[in-house]
């Protein structure tokens, strides 16, 4: 099966000799939902904007569809559904004029979806954007990302600034229909919760590179936190040392590192290291991880 | 008075966009008071005056002045009133920005018809005073414009401003046109004025500003539920109707987009006018229609450029950028066809002036002589010879002589038999505007410097100014009669003209041909663009590149 996106050593950046996307690759299958992580500024909208071909690869290929989205934008951007992250809808347009403008560009506009999450949201349509609240601008453009029934849907921080309960309803809208439909999804979040309740697969940038790009339950039973006393001797260069220790940050209450395998493996495989056998070893949130992983690193 | 809330006060610091205004309302602002000059000798004090502070009228209701500051200077430990001082100093400095720009404009004009014209004198002294006076009468309007909605950060803009403000405009303007024959009074009236308008305003000012009003006035209508759907269909914007939504959105939410809209709609339309010929019908030696495709292509190439920047909204629709391209060019070019057209039709429902007179002067003496040809009939001898004289009237002679080619009068070729002047004029400008294009917007690349891209823009502008500036230049240098630029022009014009094999029909697919070709060549460097606008609108740029 041909895959949905495929970057193939794409390197993009915005000031010369600093690129923010550094010769990454990767495939998203059809049905997949794909979460990025990254801290801020690790080329999680750049990569996005690369899938819309709203910006164009300085080296490598982007494939969606099997087609270059800058060469075949029309074409490639008429089957996906897009939120940006601080890129609602234009203010000045009332939510039926922006409903009729979709109707105009997507031929596979779904009236009754539509209608049906105006239902749900309680949209006024007659409004103009600009008056929306937040949350209901946000609900807006995810209602003319999703009513082309898309093959595949980009969502750039799609929950940024809303509060949990328009969070928690966005989110929920956006399962249902990829359960309704197999739609794609490749979305960013600083959410970890977010990405855990949406997401199979996590693809995690860092340094221009994608660090991490695993099943979700893969990384749940395949990571682990090792913590060393901090005033263990020479524990960062023996930790880093090992194969599989992925970051060590040190603070003041234990020294901590993310070692790639599970916290019953990581105990055993400790044990026999000199210097680290009295590490302590436990299973990783994702959101610990991010912190431990993102904090190591720099 | 803090300097730096001045300096970030945000009159102030958008009044150079404001400049291109002032240069271009300077030039057409002065070549009235010219052809009013022209035709009735005089221009009335009241007359210079009044038209003047319409134009300053007009960037006091347009321009940054109901700004009193930007949110990060609220939540700055300043008091309210220093905000409103710096404020108010602020907006009364930008507005006299604008205004020395205007004067410098109209200045440099001055002296240009001073030069061309010594028996008509311009008074600088009173120029001088005109200047002073309409600086005097800026104080308490501002003062005045400011007063409203005390307790905000920013007056609300709209109609609602527009028609509040009306009334300090034309109080003022009134003083001025009252006042004309006693300029110092005006300005003194008009500074004692000041005083009450600006302490009554200090007194209002509040403890702190806000950021909205406390009951809106626009009262929000009440809200819709979502409309039954039931048996009604819905509206699809296609075709042409789905493509000018597109380039509404990307007109209407370009930064500025309406400054540029209320600018470009009545310029081009002006431009349109000069261009077929109006000015040359109403003082005939004035025939300027071909020396201004500079100045038009700069005008098209500065609205534009500026408007196809702006593809953050519609970008990410899937949108072919001829779409997008096609309706805000055609637009822009459509406003200067009207105007054109418009113009065309008053010219040629005058009766026509034959062979006016022409005034130049002989290179060889320097000195003016009446030449007694109109200028359309002038050629340039590019061959080094004049042909023998066979005119019966009006005579080719005096030779007008002077600088390498040689002009001179010609009847060899009569107006009817000149072709149309749309065809030429449309190639050339097209050449110069999607050219100037096709250089630019390649540069609109997320992440590219933003001074780097301003710099090709400038440095496309900048050629165009030049190209229309460079018959002053030469002719205030000593290395250019007056009349050689023009025939130059008009000259090279018509021989390409009469170039173009099929006459009229010729000319006209040929226009339209190269118009198409370099439409085509701008479109294929528009396709190349990315949306940079993100990036400059982030107040962010210089810490990250990106929103990301």
């Amino acid at each position: 099966m041909n895959p949905i996106v495929e970057f193939r050593d794409v390197r993009r950046g915005y000031v010369q000799g600093a690129p923010v996307l550094d010769g990454i690759g990767f495939r998203v299958e059809p049905g997949e939902v794909v979460g990025l992580l990254g801290k801020n500024g690790a080329g999680k909208t750049t990569l996005l904007h690369l899938v819309m071909g709203m910006l164009e690869p300085q080296a490598g290929s982007v494939r969606v569809f099997g087609m270059d989205p800058r060469r075949e934008a029309v074409a490639v951007k008429s089957r996906i559904g897009f939120v940006g992250e601080d890129q609602a809808l234009p203010g000045f347009l009332t939510l039926a004029g922006v409903m009729d403008l979709h109707r105009g560009l997507f031929p596979d506009w779904d009236e009754d979806c539509a209608q049906r999450l105006i239902g749900r949201f309680q949209l006024p349509t007659d409004r103009r954007i600009g008056k929306l609240s937040k949350g209901q601008a946000r609900q807006a453009a995810l209602l003319c990302a999703v009513s082309h029934r898309p093959d595949l849907l980009v969502l750039d921080e799609p929950a940024g600034g809303l509060d949990p309960h328009a969070r928690r309803e966005f989110l929920e809208t956006s399962i249902q229909l990829l359960n309704e439909a197999g739609t794609t999804i490749l979305f960013s979040s600083h959410h970890m919760t977010d990405v855990e309740r949406m997401a199979s697969r996590l693809l995690m940038l860092h340094d221009g590179q994608v660090w991490i790009d695993s099943d979700l339950d893969a990384i749940r039973e395949g990571y682990c936190l090792a913590l060393l006393p901090p005033d263990a001797p020479d524990a960062r260069r023996l930790l880093l040392a090992h194969g599989r220790c992925l970051c060590v940050r040190e603070r003041p209450d234990a020294v901590r590192a993310v070692f790639e395998m599970g916290a019953e493996e990581c105990r055993a495989a400790l044990a026999d290291a000199p210097g680290l056998a009295g590490a302590a070893c436990r299973p990783l949130s994702l959101e610990d991880m991010f912190i431990e992983l993102v904090g190591g690193a720099s | 008075m803090n300097r730096a809330l001045l300096l970030r006060n945000p009159a102030l610091r958008t009044v150079r966009r404001w400049l291109l205004f002032a240069v271009v309302a300077g030039l057409f602002f002065t070549g009235l008071i010219g052809l009013r000059v022209a035709a009735t000798g005089e221009v009335t004090r009241a007359e210079y005056l009044g038209g003047a502070w319409v134009l300053v009228g007009c960037y006091l209701l347009l321009g940054q002045v109901r700004l009193r500051c930007t949110r990060f200077d609220l939540s700055l430990p300043v008091p309210a009133r220093e905000l409103w001082s710096a404020s108010l100093l602020g907006s009364v400095l930008a507005a006299w920005t604008f205004l020395a720009m205007l004067f410098a404009v109209s200045g440099l004009q001055f002296a240009v018809f001073d030069f061309l014209s010594p028996q008509r004198r311009v008074d600088w002294p009173r120029f001088a005073v005109d200047a002073l006076v309409l600086a005097a009468a800026v104080v308490p309007c501002v003062a005045a414009l400011q007063a409203r909605r005390p307790e905000l950060a920013e007056i609300p803009g709209g109609r609602r401003h527009v028609l509040a403000s009306l009334p300090a405009l034309g109080a003022v303007l009134l003083l001025l046109v009252l006042f004309a024959a006693r300029p110092w009074y005006a300005a003194a009236i008009a500074l004692a004025a000041a005083v009450p308008i600006v302490a009554a305003g200090a007194r209002r000012v509040p403890p702190a500003y806000g950021v909205a009003p406390l009951a809106d006035d626009a009262a929000p209508r009440a809200v819709r539920a979502a409309p039954a759907a039931a048996g009604a269909r819905p509206r699809a914007l296609r075709g042409l109707r789905r493509d000018a939504a597109l380039a509404w959105i990307v007109v209407r939410t370009a930064p500025k987009g309406k400054g540029i809209l209320w600018m470009a709609a009545p310029v081009l339309c002006l431009f349109g006018l000069v261009d077929a010929g109006v000015v040359a019908a109403l003082a005939p030696d004035s025939d300027l229609r071909f020396t201004l495709i500079p100045i038009t292509a700069y005008m098209l190439v500065s609205i534009t450029g500026q408007l196809l920047a702006n593809l953050r909204w519609v970008d990410a629709w899937p949108a072919d950028r001829r779409r997008i391209f096609a309706p805000i060019t055609l637009a822009c070019l459509l406003l200067f066809v009207l105007g054109y057209a418009a113009g065309g039709a008053w010219v040629a429902s005058r009766p026509s002036t034959a062979l006016p007179g022409v005034v130049a002067f002989d290179g060889a003496s320097g000195e003016r002589v009446e030449t007694g040809i109109p200028r359309d009939r002038w050629r340039i001898d590019w061959d080094g010879r004049v042909p023998a004289d066979g005119a019966q009237a009006p005579r080719t002679t005096p030779v007008v002589r002077g600088w390498a080619p040689l002009a001179y009068g010609s009847d060899a070729a009569p107006p009817e038999g000149r072709g149309p002047h749309f065809p030429l004029m449309l190639a050339l400008i097209a050449v110069c505007w999607f050219g100037g294009l096709a250089l630019y917007l390649p540069r609109l690349k997320a992440g590219s410097r933003r001074r780097g891209r301003q710099a090709v823009f400038a440095g496309v502008l900048g050629v165009l100014m030049l190209l229309h500036l460079a018959p002053y230049v030469l002719l205030f240098a000593g290395l250019s009669r007056p009349w050689v630029w023009e025939v130059l022009f008009t000259d090279t014009a018509r021989r390409l003209l009469e170039a173009v094999p099929g006459g009229a029909a010729g000319m006209w697919v040929l226009s339209l041909a190269v118009t198409a070709g370099m439409f085509e060549l701008a479109l294929r460097a528009f396709r190349r663009t990315e949306s940079p606008v993100e990036l400059d609108a982030c107040a962010w740029e210089g810490l990250t590149r990106g929103s990301d």
